[in-house]
């Protein structure tokens, strides 16, 4: 799955968000959810999460905090920002509008 | 909120990277955990879960790298590894980095010195509140223009001054002199400058009822007072007249001369006619008042002029106050010290430039030596972005480094460059090394740092392919010596710009050395003697004094000579009055001749020396009461009566009623000035003091002895008491030191001019020196090869240093060009000679060029001893 991966990368981003968006949530718990809401399709490595989180923490789109887990062991909790709802809008757009495109190109031939 | 939060992160992440650090291994590992816990919780044997959980992470040190990726700090952390190899590489080459930091030390910090006096000097505003609001009103000049101008002035408020001047106040064993200053009642309130202690005068205290206070100056109540606070209400006699001290200025306050021990109030009195329109050595200060630009009050200022004109009690001639008008303060104090500092700023400028183009070759040569490295890194995947990145930040460790050290030294430098100026040279005490002037040194720095670490960066590009490790260091690459040629040629031409300027002024100096002063200097001493108020108020009792003091002196074994003077030859303070001159008629509107004046006794001639040409000298019956008389001076004579005898013309002072004959012409003296009196005097009169044109508070005493003076100088104190026991007598020089003084400005400008050109040859020299030596390393086979197929001496020393040479003939020229074209900047500080003078101009080059060989005398001689069969062998 390496060629695929680089279509992922710029949706990785465009995912976390949506999944921040409801509630916050650790590294892992974010994989997992990745994994039940689609279907096991998108195959993420649970390392490569990581970076992209870091990074989206770095351009201020999401918080990490560190709190208490159910587990019991501190976790860092990463939750969604006031500029982070604004990119989510934002790519949202660009997604659908994007992938109605592709859909139009597919569907007609 | 966005932007603090991704700050603060890159803050943490530059700052705090190992707690970073440890927070994404926790998370990580928190990560693994959860998974295998996941994993046991749906049926996983323990050890299963294991496995499965690594391999679902993905590679674990890749993860990493990416996450510090992310971070956006790579940048910084190359940096980082390239500074810390920047210093390893630094500490390795040692005596590379010893020279280059030397150099980078001794230029850095020569500028950062001079721009410190530069800044403190005219930089640096004024130490007054608002000082841009600050003005110096031009041409007042007396009390009676200045009191019409500060109480009619609606759009500045005048203060005035007179110069600096001596009072005499009790010593411990016989009367001193101490300097103060007489000022205008409002001026500290003009100036708005609050006492440290006490107050400062109120309005009035400038009428003649209620002039006896005094305000100290900060170093002066420390030194004779001790600093102690119950001075205010103690009285301090000046000359002889009791004042009461009824303040102290803070030690930043000088104005208006750092040598102002006290302010007393300067009496303006309208009834005192003669003193207050004919009086002058007032200077006025002007500050706006709000709102008020400095062409309004100016214009104002120049309206006001015709009408004070006519308030003269004498006819005044049409262009008095022409150039009225309001000039900048910080300018006024400053005056002819500007051209010298940026002269000197100038100079240092062009040390610096050396020294950059100096370590530039020896980075290019270092970087070529390193040639194998970088090729390595290169095709290890280094970009040649990197590779440049990675050169360029180790020049600036070397700059920053340099920084440092360089202000290290600037600290030195500046104080050994305060020794050498002339004590007189103004705002001396502003100037300091402070945190502006810091960070100019850090611009330069790095400004240098990327001049010389830019030449290696961008030859480093070359290092690309494998193929370039193979290339063995035989011969010297087209674009090598290219680059070391126009470095040799920078350097040429700005050294020869610096050895063209300091010939010129020493070629200045040495003429100014040569002026014969026009007396006699060898076993002369002088003193000023000043009377007490009541005999100096008189030029009768003055002279009756004076001939007390010469019968007591003359006495005195191995003098020779006494004579006295109301101002010593070359000292720079105006003694002049305005004259009609027989057959010179001028109308009475017009401006008069200006004209040097002297006041002597009969025995003046005799004790310096001064020849008379024609007529008489003074004698004793030259008396009040007997038929006024001058002498003048052969200039003079010449200006005036060049087709005629001067002898029995007459000339009459303005503020005299009556003519004085001309009975004697002496040969020209130096007053005033080494280069004689201001230009704008018409010519030199001397007077007999029994017939002073007015009475003076001091008096020069001069006296020729035999052989050694110096017990006469031990005795001169008490002779004078023994006569009069209230005369203060101070300045007792010998006069080799008034005249070595009149030379002392451009002797100090000449000397660091000069120093610094040396120290510019100097580094030029081992620019060169190393260039050189570096090409006969890098072509050490390629000589031998030469050597063992015979080729002579003179073609190998051609070979090693022909280019070079080359070069330096082109940079040379060069320079010359740029000499010709600044030369006029520094015209007004040359003296006897042209701003092009060829001497200057064909030394400078020859001397350069002789440097340049002589540099490369020491590689050639080890070209000669390359011995082939090694060398090829070596390579």
């Amino acid at each position: 799955m390496s060629k695929p991966t680089a279509l992922l990368q710029g949706t990785l981003y465009l995912l976390i968000l949506k999944i921040l968006e409801l509630e916050p949530r650790t590294g892992w718990a974010i994989s997992q959810r990745l994994r039940q809401m689609s279907n096991e399709t998108l195959q993420v490595s649970h390392g490569s999460l990581y970076p992209a989180l870091h990074k989206l923490e770095h351009e201020g789109l999401i918080r990490g905090e560190w709190k208490e887990s159910h587990t019991g062991r501190p976790a860092k909790f990463y939750s969604i920002t006031p500029a982070g709802r604004r990119q989510l809008r934002v790519e949202v757009a660009d997604w659908t509008r994007l992938s109605a495109a592709i859909n139009g190109i597919v569907e007609s031939t | 909120m966005r932007w603090i939060q991704k700050l603060s992160l890159t803050l943490r992440a530059v700052f705090r990277r190992r707690e970073v650090e440890r927070e994404m291994e926790a998370e990580l590992a928190e990560h693994f955990e959860s998974e295998v816990e996941d994993l046991i919780a749906r049926g996983f044997a323990p050890a299963d879960a294991r496995q499965r959980a690594k391999a679902t992470m993905g590679r674990l040190d890749l993860i990493r790298e990416e996450c510090r990726d992310s971070r956006g700090t790579a940048r910084w952390e190359q940096f980082k590894q390239d500074v810390f190899f920047g210093v390893r590489v630094l500490l390795k080459n040692r005596t590379l980095s010893c020279i280059a930091l030397a150099t980078m030390a001794l230029g850095i910090g020569s500028t950062t010195a001079v721009f410190s006096l530069i800044d403190g000097v005219f930089i640096r505003a004024l130490p007054f509140p608002d000082p841009e609001r600050l003005f110096y009103a031009e041409h007042v000049g007396m009390r009676g223009p200045f009191e019409t101008l500060r109480s009619n002035s609606r759009q500045a408020d005048y203060a005035a001054y007179l110069d600096v001047h001596a009072f005499t106040i009790p010593g411990r064993y016989w009367p001193e002199r101490l300097k103060g200053s007489e000022v205008s009642a409002n001026f500290f309130k003009v100036l708005n400058v609050r006492p440290l202690l006490g107050r400062a005068f109120v309005e009035g205290e400038d009428r003649p009822e209620n002039l006896n206070v005094v305000i100290l100056s900060e170093q002066f109540w420390q030194r004779q007072y001790s600093g102690r606070r119950d001075v205010l209400g103690q009285s301090l006699t000046l000359n002889e007249a009791s004042y009461e001290i009824i303040g102290v200025m803070p030690a930043r306050f000088w104005y208006p001369a750092p040598d102002a021990n006290f302010w007393v109030p300067m009496r303006i009195d309208a009834r005192k006619v003669g003193e207050y329109w004919g009086s002058g050595g007032l200077r006025a200060v002007a500050r706006l008042r709000p709102g008020v630009t400095q062409q309004a009050a100016s214009a104002e200022l120049r309206a006001w002029i015709p009408r004070i004109r006519a308030m003269f009690p004498w006819p005044m001639p049409n262009d008095w106050g022409r150039e009225a008008g309001l000039t900048e303060l910080r300018d006024n104090l400053v005056g002819d010290a500007k051209p010298r500092s940026l002269l000197l700023f100038g100079v240092v400028g062009l040390v610096l430039l050396i020294a950059i183009v100096n370590v530039a070759s020896l980075m290019i040569g270092h970087t070529a030596a390193r040639h194998r490295e970088l090729t390595l890194r290169a095709s290890l995947g280094a970009t040649p972005a990197r590779l440049a990145r990675q050169l360029l930040t180790e020049a600036l460790v070397l700059a920053a480094a340099g920084g440092l050290l360089g202000t290290l030294l600037a600290f030195g430098q500046l104080t050994m460059l305060k020794n050498l100026l002339p004590p007189d040279t103004p705002r001396l005490a502003d100037v300091a090394i402070d945190a502006r002037i810091l960070v100019f040194t850090a611009a330069i720095s790095l400004g240098s740092g990327l001049l010389f670490g830019l030449l290696p960066a961008w030859r480093a590009r070359t290092c690309r392919s494998l193929t370039a490790m193979e290339e063995t260091r035989s011969t010297l690459s087209p674009t090598g010596t290219r680059t070391y040629g126009v470095l040799v040629m920078a350097e040429a031409a700005f050294a020869v710009v610096l050895l063209v300027g300091a010939g010129l002024l020493l070629r200045s100096l040495w003429n100014l050395l040569q002026v014969d002063p026009g007396f006699r200097v060898e076993s002369v001493v002088t003193a000023e003697l000043s009377p007490n108020q009541t005999v100096a108020a008189s030029v009768e009792k003055t002279a009756t004094l004076y001939e007390q003091v010469r019968a007591k002196l003359a006495a005195y074994p191995g003098v020779k000579n006494v004579a006295a003077m109301s101002l010593l030859p070359l000292t720079p303070e105006a003694s002049f009055f305005t004259a009609a001159i027989e057959d010179h008629p001028l109308p009475p509107e017009e401006p008069q001749f200006p004209l040097w004046s002297t006041t002597v006794t009969p025995e003046h001639l005799d004790t310096l020396g001064i020849p008379l040409l024609q007529g008489r000298r003074f004698t004793a019956a030259d008396r009040q009461g007997a038929l006024p008389v001058v002498m003048i001076s052969r200039s003079m004579a010449r200006r005036f009566w060049s087709d005629r005898n001067p002898i029995g013309r007459r000339l009459r002072p303005l503020a005299d009623t009556e003519w004085r004959m001309i009975v004697g012409v002496v040969d020209d003296v130096k007053n005033y000035s080494i280069t004689g009196p201001p230009e704008w005097v018409e010519g030199e009169v001397y007077v007999p003091m029994a017939q002073a044109l007015f009475p003076t508070d001091a008096i020069s005493l001069i006296a020729r002895l035999d052989g050694s003076p110096g017990s006469f100088e031990k005795r001169l104190p008490q002779m004078i008491k023994e006569v009069c026991a209230d005369c203060a007598l101070s300045k007792i020089v010998r006069m080799e030191t008034v005249v070595a003084g009149a030379t002392r400005t451009p002797r100090s400008t000449a000397g660091l001019v000069g120093g610094f050109a040396l120290l510019a040859i100097g580094l030029a020299a081992a620019g060169i020196y190393g260039v050189v030596s570096h090409g006969v390393i890098r072509r050490t086979r390629e000589l031998g090869v030469r050597l063992a197929l015979g080729a002579n001496r003179k073609s190998i020393a051609w070979l090693v240093m022909g280019s070079s040479l080359c070069y330096t003939l082109v940079g040379t020229v060069t320079g010359l060009f740029a000499a010709w074209a600044l030369a006029r900047w520094i015209s007004t500080l040359l003296y006897g000679i042209a701003e092009h003078d060829p001497v200057s101009f064909l030394v400078a080059p020859i001397v350069l060029v002789t440097v340049a060989i002589l540099a490369s005398l020491l590689p050639i001689c080890r070209a000669f001893r390359i011995d082939p069969a090694i060398s090829l062998r070596e390579a």
